[in-house]
């Protein structure tokens, strides 16, 4: 170390730095001294705000900053004050930096957290202008008139004000860093995990949790989410079974990760503990190929976890006390034994516990002068040893610093100030019993260790051990562990394990509450929020102005509310709170700790499910065929349909539509309709179910015919129509609409096994097995009969309408054949093995060169549909009956069915209920919309004069005019009348005339022929 | 298809022969075999010894004939029969000829479902990013087989050895369910 003495007339702070760093190229490590983790063998560069710097293999960001003298890392999120490192871990609230540049930009990560990659840029964030000069710092002087509560009490008027000024103010001054606006270029994974015991934290604890348990014989998850295993081991210089206990760390690591039953996830946050033992992680591999995932969420199914998360070092609320410099006395001795590194030239300790006086030691270890440990508590509290040579102050308090950059000088509330430029601050530590918690237990406060423990109602096979449990010890942390580990094992019916804990001694661990440095009230404000720049003055105005309860307080003030959730900030504020209100902490409780744990990013869990595999994309057999043939597809469910089939010189989608409804009017179209659910019935007791299941009767259908199927909900409405074809005694196929498809298969499923198990019956979807195509028009027979094999006659003698048949086309390919129309046309739907669709319509394109054959899509069948006055989805919209859509007589009185007795109820059989109609257009050439309302002439449109509504609309290349279906009151009675189509949406009022719905070959003859 | 003779219709595969190939494993697609659905009535007495071996429990696979038909206990009474169609053999063949077995139902499927195979030191971390099924544990032992959901999808997967897998999933989203596995393989080395 250099012998650089912090007295007066000391060197100034520049941007942040010590002075000494040469000017160009990497710094020089200037606070880089002897000892710790880091390889030095491995030097790596990095840059910070642009400039050069160099640190260690084993360094975090935070530490390699440290290690150049950088202390001033970024600016508070309110008052933009100069924020160093307070910690070494991922509780962190100030040393918030944005990673990578570019697409690659990573805002607000925990420069304590990120380990130290050659190459990588880190830029500080939340300022205007330099780091060390930031313009918007102005706010602080405005503190005075920004305290709690100030956003809800000020921007209430003039009310015009807010969307104009205050809320692009807030906006632009918001945030903390730069989130890039591109998509984000790295990619997720995600993935599940199993296990007897997750062990969560490896630290001691943890360790010796793992260790039991896998040597039991239990297969064991151990995560943490620190890069290297060991927790506080690293950090600190305790002995372990006689060695040191990095090295135990190490040697009970290497015998996890050899064990083929421990999965190992250095690196991984146990975020969240959430129903039936399932936990959420998420693992942020060392990746060199940035191809690889940046994140994977694991999902982790645990029959026993033990919580070994360690405990949180909390400061101590004092004037001034978030200068650069001002660090946990806990990351004091991280950064020291673990990384080599000083925090400071001439540091002091403020402390209410032992734990202060074991960072004394470790610092005067090192080599830095330690100025004093200043302790609240009288000299005979004190249990730990005295440091030589360094001055010890007892009964004694902090009550404020200088430095505007950073810590030059501490004061004490004698008047007393001494030089320092690193403030090691311990007010105790609380256990993490965040995941214990996340089903909603609540923590107990224990008074000898000042700090909330889990209760019993953790999360259900969840043990908790070591100073996690409030047992601040190494040998009751190593005990804790083990039994822990092995009470799970043996719980989970392995052997008890003949090993006993790892030995270590039993440090003190005593403390004296002490929460806020009263005298330094008046001296400067004492922050204890840092992230959200919340002071002891917030709170107690918070409190003063009725808000009483913790969670309100919490909302009121922002306190904990922030990205690292309050970890350093929130007992502290908990106890001024307890004050103002006269109450214990313990009658005050917390707030709710909720997942997750640490932030995870969006993308985390998404995992793979982005772009194309946010959804699974069903095609047809067919879908290269249409797509080599010019088709625009559209989503139907998951699966992509052909439109239509735009040809040369068609320019807008109406003119491929209305070629394509007249060529299957006039000629022949072929359409694919595999998406059509198709359902495989089976079994003596086949036509008993489908019997039930339909409103009309299926069990007189003939072997090789087909008919129409309506399907009712339980509550009568309908739900789904199709076809059923019987291919034997006992077997049948069943069709359904694209949408429904699933849906009718869950219904089938629901009621066979809980309605009807007696029934000797088995059902398979064959949706996927086959490649069905419509041949619909006046030449469709004509063109089937190029394709079929001898001796099948397609004649209609032979195979008459609603016949259906297997039989062999194109030369030997087995085939089905159902005389079905959705056109109105003569119309066919064959049906081939799915792997000769793309050939089957190839050949049929070929074979009806000369007959006119093209492809048609789902935007032509719609408005053939609509001629004929088939009801769709427009209809069977979840709210139709039967007798709306014309179909009442389908109900069969022979028998019963699933929805028949409430599909009779009063008001659905009401004769003067609505009726699908079909409707035109006064004016021919008027357009009309779907979802029109229908009204009187001469009434003023309202709810009392609402008649009922449009349902589809298209676009009649046939009749050359608009037509539409709709639901209206009495339409069987009203044909001829004519009505308003009221489209208060698009403005548009319509004279339409009620007709029949079926305004293409109303009496079916061409689809017979 | 099992029924299927000769066809002058071309065939052809979603997948069309699509392999992936990675330092830690290979993906490949497994096409030509035929699949059955095969579901028996409740009078069927599957795990009698008739004239070939017993089916299979649930999540069980077993090789029933010397022409290495498979048989994959998907539920009760139903099974997933897989065999090589060369000749002209079906995968219901050992089923129609089991006395035991009368009255058995069968649906083709060689048409609707693909599959995949999964194989090489890998595999079993590219399952761990794929399948909520425990992948080390029994229900995933090698000679098992399970039905599940993957990314979507409902899948069939079964364990042919330690680093073995196949993946048998719906024709309509073989695309999707390809594109699951070959980013699982990627992104595990």
């Amino acid at each position: 170390m250099s012998d650089v003495s912090l007295r007066p007339g000391m060197p100034v702070l520049r941007d942040g730095l010590w002075p000494g760093r040469p000017d160009a190229g990497p710094a020089a490590q200037s606070h880089r001294i002897g000892g710790g983790l880091v390889d030095r063998g491995r030097t790596l560069g990095f840059t910070f705000n642009g400039r050069r710097f160099e640190g260690y293999e084993g360094d975090t960001l935070a530490s390699a900053l440290l290690a150049n003298g950088q202390r001033l890392v970024g600016r508070s999120f309110k008052y933009h004050r100069p924020r160093g490192i307070l910690t070494a871990g991922s509780e962190e609230p100030n040393a918030l930096v944005e990673l990578g540049d570019g697409t690659h930009r990573e805002p607000n990560t925990r420069a304590t957290v990120t380990p130290l990659t050659d190459g990588l840029v880190a830029q500080s964030q939340n300022h205007v202008g330099p780091l060390s000069f930031d313009a918007m710092a102005v706010t602080d002087l405005a503190a005075p008139l920004i305290g709690a509560g100030f956003y809800y009490k000020t921007f209430m008027w003039p009310k015009g004000f807010w969307e104009r000024v205050y809320e692009p103010l807030i906006r632009r001054a918001a945030g903390l860093g730069r989130l890039s606006t591109a998509p984000d270029p790295d990619s997720y994974d995600h993935g599940y995990l199993h296990c007897d015991l997750l062990v969560i934290g490896a630290g001691p604890a943890g360790l010796s949790a793992a260790l039991a348990a896998s040597r039991a014989g239990a297969r064991v998850i151990i995560a943490d989410e620190d890069r290297r295993f060991g927790g506080r081991l690293l950090a600190e210089t305790y002995e372990v079974n006689g060695g040191s206990g990095a090295a135990w760390a190490a040697q009970t690591a290497a015998e996890l990760a050899a064990s083929d039953r421990v999965t190992c996830l250095q690196r991984t946050t146990v975020y969240g503990a959430f129903d039936h033992s399932v936990y959420g992680a998420v693992e942020v591999p060392a990746r060199q190929d940035h191809r690889k995932p940046r994140q994977i969420h694991w999902r982790i199914y645990a029959n026993r976890a033990v919580l070994a998360a360690g405990a949180i070092e909390r400061p101590i609320a004092f004037a001034n006390n978030d200068r650069p410099g001002i660090m946990m006395a806990g990351a004091v001795r991280a950064y020291i034994n673990r990384y080599g590194v000083a925090p400071g030239r001439c540091a002091s300790v403020f402390t209410t516990s032992d734990d202060g006086w074991r960072t004394a030691r470790d610092l005067a270890a090192s080599g830095i002068e330690v100025a004093a440990i200043i302790d609240t508590r009288p000299r005979d509290a004190v249990q730990a040893p005295p440091v030589q040579g360094v001055r010890a102050i007892y009964d004694a308090e902090v009550a404020n610093t200088r430095g505007r950059l950073g810590l030059t000088t501490i004061r004490l509330t004698n008047g007393e100030e001494i030089y320092s430029d690193c403030l090691a601050v311990s007010g105790g530590w609380n256990p993490s019993v965040h995941l214990t918690c996340h089903k909603r237990g609540k923590p107990e406060w224990r008074d000898d260790i000042a700090a909330f423990v889990p209760s019993a109602d953790a999360p259900q096979g969840m043990t908790v051990a070591g100073a996690a449990n409030g047992t601040f010890s190494l040998a009751a942390a190593l005990t804790s562990g083990h039994a822990a580990g092995a009470a799970a094992a043996q719980e989970l019916g392995f052997g008890a394990g003949a090993d006993a804990a790892a030995r270590a001694d039993d440090e003190p661990t005593g403390v004296k509450p002490h929460w806020y440095v009263g005298a330094s009230a008046k001296q400067g404000r004492a922050w204890v929020d840092y992230q959200n720049d919340v002071t002891g003055k917030d709170i107690a105005q918070a409190h003063m102005e009725g808000f009483r309860s913790v969670e309100h307080a919490k909302r009121y003030t922002t306190l904990g509310m922030a990205t690292d959730q309050g970890k350093t900030a929130n007992l502290i504020g908990l106890a001024l709170l307890s004050e103002a209100a006269g109450q214990s902490i313990a009658e005050t409780g917390t707030t709710i700790y909720r997942p997750p744990y640490t932030p995870v990013p969006i993308g985390a869990f998404a995992g793979r499910a982005r772009g194309k595999a946010y959804r699974p994309t069903r095609r047809t057999p067919g879908h290269d065929w249409a797509a080599a043939h010019g088709a625009s597809f559209v989503e139907t469910g998951a699966w992509l349909r052909a439109e239509w089939f735009a040809q040369p010189g068609e320019t807008h989608w109406r003119q491929s539509v209305d070629r394509e409804v007249m060529v299957v009017r006039e000629a022949v179209g072929i359409c694919d309709v595999s998406t059509l659910g198709k359902i495989d019935v089976q079994g003596p007791d086949a036509a008993t179910l489908l019997d039930r299941l339909y409103a009309n009767m299926m069990s007189t259908l003939k072997v090789g015919r087909t008919r129409y199927g309506l399907m009712l909900r339980e509550d009568g409405i309908v739900f789904d129509d199709g076809t059923v074809a019987r291919l034997g005694d006992d077997h049948f196929l069943i069709t359904t609409t694209t949408a429904q498809a699933g849906r009718v298969f869950e219904h089938m499923e629901f009621c066979h096994q809980g309605l009807w198990p007696g029934l000797d019956v088995s059902f398979e979807s064959v949706t996927d097995a086959w490649f069905q195509v419509a041949v619909a028009g006046p030449k469709s027979r004509a063109l089937l009969e190029r394709i079929v094999d001898a001796p099948f006659d397609l004649s209609n003698t032979a195979f008459p309408f609603m016949a259906c048949s297997a039989l062999n086309v194109c030369g030997g390919t087995p085939a089905r054949l159902f005389r079905i129309s959705f056109s109105g046309e003569l119309a066919y739907e064959l049906v081939v093995p799915s792997r000769y669709g793309p050939a089957l319509m190839d050949r049929l394109m070929q074979a009806g060169c000369d007959l006119g054959v093209a492809p048609y899509g789902v935007e032509a069948l719609n408005v053939l549909r609509i001629e004929k006055g088939h009801a769709a989805g427009g209809e069977l919209n979840g709210q139709t009956t039967a007798a709306m859509l014309g179909l009442g007589a389908m109900v069969s009185a022979k028998k019963d069915c699933i929805g028949k007795v409430l599909s009779k109820r009063e008001a659905l059989v009401d004769a003067k209920g609505p009726r699908l109609m079909g409707f035109r257009p006064v004016q021919r050439e008027a357009e009309i919309d779907a979802g029109a309302h229908f009204i009187a002439k001469d009434a003023e449109p309202s709810l009392a004069t609402d008649e009922g509504h449009m349902t589809s609309v298209a676009y009649s290349p046939t009749l050359g005019h608009m037509i539409g279906l709709g639901l209206i009151d009495r339409g069987a009675d009203r044909i001829g009348e004519i009505v308003v189509a009221y489209d208060a949406v698009r403005g548009r009022n319509t004279d339409v005339e009620i007709v029949s719905p079926y305004v293409y070959d109303p009496d079916g003859g061409k689809q017979r022929g | 298809m099992a029924e299927a003779a000769a066809s002058a219709l071309a065939e052809t595969h979603p997948l069309d022969g699509r392999v992936v190939e990675t330092a830690r494993g290979r993906l490949e697609v497994i096409a030509g075999r035929a699949l059955v659905i095969a579901t028996c009535p409740r009078s069927a007495r599957p795990d009698a010894d008739g004239s070939g071996s017993p089916l299979p429990p649930i999540g069980h696979v077993a090789t029933i004939d010397e022409r290495g038909t498979e048989a994959l206990g998907l539920g009760a009474l139903r099974w997933l029969m897989i065999s090589d169609p060369t000749g002209g053999a079906t995968p219901d063949d050992p089923l129609t000829t089991n006395p035991q077995l009368e009255g058995v139902r069968v649906v083709d499927q060689s048409d609707g479902l693909v599959c995949l195979r999964l194989h090489g030191e890998g595999a079993v971390d590219a399952m761990r990013r794929l399948c909520r099924i425990d992948v080390d544990g029994e229900a995933l032992a090698p000679g098992r087989c399970v039905t599940t959901v993957i990314d979507h999808l409902t899948i069939t997967i079964v364990r042919d050895a330690d680093d073995t897998f196949r993946l048998i999933g719906p024709r309509s989203t073989a695309d999707d369910l390809f594109h699951a596995a070959e980013t699982a393989l990627r992104n595990v080395g």
